[in-house]
């Protein structure tokens, strides 16, 4: 029997309408949005000290070698710097606090002598200069921040000072205050040594362990 | 609460409380503290072995000598004596080596051929080798003083030479001091009070004589 031609076009509309309806149900179902707020903590660093090379890098066994002397019957001075283009000593300030000093003292404490295994002589003598003292003098030294934005404002070098065995036992070397930059490094180089030795020390290579603290 | 419940809970806070002060305190450090360390290391180098004549500071005498006593013309061979060492012409041995060992010794500056000479015509030997009465020079350390010069320094293990006589070819040079193995190194030594005898030959011509003499440390 042939159908009607009417009756295949109600079909077609009506096979139409619920495709075009559909489609936008599909759409209602799967699109949607919604928003969020993205949250980001930065922690404040730690105050730290380091002896660096010229890139930057960390020196395994920074060292420092003062001038050499020979047997002398009569006091005389070895000198040194502390400091230099291949080992700076770098201050990182990564806190959100301004003030901090830097200082240097041996590591073995008070009384530490320089020694070859063999023989010794102080470093911080109470018995006159002329029986081994050490000389800091940081007002030679040159600060130099690193980064941008970071300035040496209310960074200082310390004042010249010399050991003396439990009245100063440390010896203050740079210092920030009020006023410096927080978020920012600074390499210190040109420290000036002197070290007094007696007078007949004996021939030898002598060492002494010291210790930079940033607080 | 009770005044018992009050109380112990005061107690429970204040333990809370030290106990997070006392863990705090080294966090804190951990946070504001940093070190790293460096090793400062200088080298005395050895000094060398010397010798030099100084007065009374120490200080070096530019034109050291030693005056003979005077005799008068003779028909027969007879003795001049002076001393090597006095309190301001002082022998310094100075070791700033590490090197405990030295010798001390003297000789004529001329050389076995050196004589006695007036600057002219006259001269007589120091170290004739066919007679003592023909001129020779007898030096004698042995009575001599050695003083060690600085703090912790001594005369262990140096001894004086003893007495002898200059002979063309057999005794060119004379021993002073010799410093063994157990010498100070880093030491200065003060010597003095050596003796000195020249034979002078018979007849010898009135005049003023000098020889020079050199002392040297090895």
């Amino acid at each position: 029997m042939k159908r009607p031609k009417n009756l295949r076009k109600s079909l077609s509309v009506v096979l139409i309408v619920p495709l075009f309806l559909s489609f936008i149900l599909v759409q209602l179902v799967l699109a949607d949005t919604t928003q969020t707020t993205l949250n980001q903590l930065i922690n404040a660093g730690t105050l730290a000290i380091d002896i660096v090379d010229g890139t930057g890098t960390s020196v395994v066994s920074p060292s420092v070698a003062f001038g050499a002397v020979t047997f002398s019957f009569d006091p005389q001075d070895a000198t040194g710097t502390l400091g230099t283009a291949s080992e700076k000593i770098r201050l990182s300030n990564p806190t959100t606090t301004v003030a901090w000093n830097v200082s240097m003292a041996a590591t073995g404490g008070p009384g530490t002598t320089w020694t070859t295994g063999t023989y010794t002589y102080p470093f911080d003598s109470t018995g006159g200069a002329d029986t081994g003292r050490l000389t800091v003098n940081p007002t030679t030294g040159t600060i130099t921040p690193i980064g941008a934005g970071c300035t040496n404002t209310s960074v200082s070098l310390g004042a010249s000072g010399f050991f003396l065995n439990a009245t100063t036992n440390s010896i203050d070397i740079m210092a920030a205050t009020t006023g410096a930059d927080i978020g920012c490094r600074w390499d210190l180089t040109g420290v000036s040594l002197t070290q007094r030795i007696p007078a007949g020390q004996q021939a030898g290579s002598y060492t002494l362990g010291m210790t930079i603290t940033a607080l | 609460m009770s005044k018992t419940a009050n109380k112990g809970f005061r107690k429970n806070f204040l333990f809370i409380i030290l106990i997070v002060a006392f863990v705090s305190l080294p966090l804190a450090t951990m946070v504001f503290a940093d070190t790293t360390s460096t090793q400062f290391s200088h080298q005395i180098t050895e000094g060398i072995l010397s010798v030099d004549i100084v007065d009374g500071a120490g200080n070096t005498v530019v034109s050291p000598s030693v005056g003979f006593s005077s005799v008068s013309y003779s028909f027969v061979a007879q003795n001049t004596t002076g001393t090597l060492g006095t309190a301001s012409e002082k022998i310094r041995v100075t070791n700033a080596t590490t090197t405990a060992a030295w010798s001390l010794n003297i000789a004529a500056t001329g050389g076995v051929s050196a004589v006695w000479s007036d600057g002219g015509t006259n001269t007589h030997p120091y170290n004739d080798v066919t007679s003592a009465d023909n001129g020779r020079l007898t030096v004698d350390p042995s009575g001599a003083t050695l003083a060690a010069v600085d703090v912790g320094c001594t005369t262990t293990d140096i001894t004086k030479g003893t007495a002898d006589t200059f002979i063309s070819g057999t005794v060119n040079s004379i021993d002073l001091l010799t410093a063994g193995a157990l010498a100070g190194t880093g030491c200065r030594w003060d010597l003095t009070g050596v003796s000195l005898t020249q034979r002078i030959p018979a007849l010898q011509e009135v005049a003023t004589y000098t020889l020079g003499m050199t002392l040297t440390a090895l």
